[in-house]
């Protein structure tokens, strides 16, 4: 099971009412890179994993994500406060709020809906595991996009925090792929 | 811009810290299940982090439902802010 | 026709330098720890192992793709 902490793995501040920024950051909460696809990637992955190390890390990192989700969560929630309808149709945010008002939908920056299909599970370990690697590269690639994006210095700070995150799960998932590799070659079934 | 922040928010980012020295040497430990080394600053952070949440706790209520902290009276689960509420 | 080698390349077998790695899969060299940060420094950078530091910083190239 698990059991909700009432606060945030790390602080997020904003400037000031940002709609437009508010919009870009959705493609980290439902986007095909983002957290939520990230944290379903791994936490359906992990059943099948042949090793306690291999299922205990995409548990783990699994977990983290729904942190990160939070994260980006709370960051529209902030970016969209004190937004007026005005301000929204402004952004480009018209059709959005028509649907959504302020709360966080689970869609992309364009408006697509989140899809089970942005993440594999492909029975294979390895496979599994080589795209976990390039999950986390293409998150860190959105980040870094996001960042170049990006007007507001607060933001930034939590942004650049969840990149830095991208970088230490693929070594960790380098380290379990390692792990899981040497077990297929080792093990022997009779 | 120099901005004070809340008695609350200046603990809850000190067990942010602590907290995530744990996360971080948590997944260390995952690949790396003999270092002693990281096991015993784990051991080490995990007690920090008790006696924080403990201080915290007194003062905002419950950190972690369903078991994990008790509550004083009346339940305080639900007071507000929740996370996404708090200035830092 | 297979050549005994290619000129570009060291005579040895691929893969001398990191014994663990072979050929057609991904590998990953296992990090050892060092030092740590302090919680509140690890916190600013997003991981507490200093070797694993890799702030962003745009690709002068970028700007051209």
């Amino acid at each position: 099971m698990w059991i909700y902490e009432k606060k945030l793995e790390y602080p997020v501040r904003v400037s000031g009412p940002n709609p437009r920024l508010a919009k870009i950051v959705l493609e980290q909460y439902g986007g095909s890179d983002g957290e939520a696809a990230a944290a379903n990637r791994y936490l359906t992955q992990r059943y099948t994993m042949p090793t306690g190390m291999a299922k205990g890390v995409l548990t783990d990192i699994g977990t983290e994500e729904l942190a990160h989700w939070e994260i980006i969560a709370t960051l529209f929630y902030k970016l969209m406060k004190g937004v007026t309808p005005a301000q929204a149709k402004a952004a480009g945010l018209e059709a959005y709020y028509a649907n959504h008002g302020k709360d966080v939908f689970l869609q992309n920056a364009a408006g697509v809906p989140f899809t089970a299909a942005y993440f594999a599970a492909k029975g294979d370990p390895v496979a599994n595991l080589v795209e976990d690697m390039a999950a986390e590269e293409k998150a860190r690639a959105t980040y870094e996009n996001i960042l170049n994006l990006s007007d507001d210095p607060c933001v930034n700070d939590t942004l650049k925090f969840l990149r830095e995150r991208e970088v230490v799960h693929f070594q960790r998932f380098g380290e379990v792929l390692d792990n899981v590799q040497t077990w297929m070659n080792t093990k022997k079934c009779f | 811009m120099n901005r004070k922040i809340s008695h609350q928010a200046h603990l809850l980012k000190e067990i942010m810290s602590y907290e995530f020295t744990a996360v971080e040497l948590n997944l260390f430990l995952d690949t790396h299940p003999a270092d002693i080394k990281a096991l015993a600053e784990y051991n080490q952070v995990t007690e920090c982090l008790k006696k924080l949440k403990f201080e915290y706790e007194k003062c905002y209520g419950p950190l972690m439902n369903f078991g994990t902290s008790p509550s004083q009276h009346p339940w305080r689960w639900i007071d507000e802010p929740w996370p996404w509420q708090i200035e830092y | 026709m297979l050549r005994e080698y290619n000129n570009c390349l060291p005579p040895e077998p691929i893969g001398a330098c990191f014994p663990q790695a072979r050929l057609a899969q991904a590998w990953t060299p296992y990090q050892y720890m060092r030092l740590v940060f302090d919680p509140e420094i690890g916190l600013y950078h997003g991981t507490i192992f200093p070797e694993l530091v890799r702030p962003y910083t745009p690709h002068p190239c970028t700007s051209e793709w």
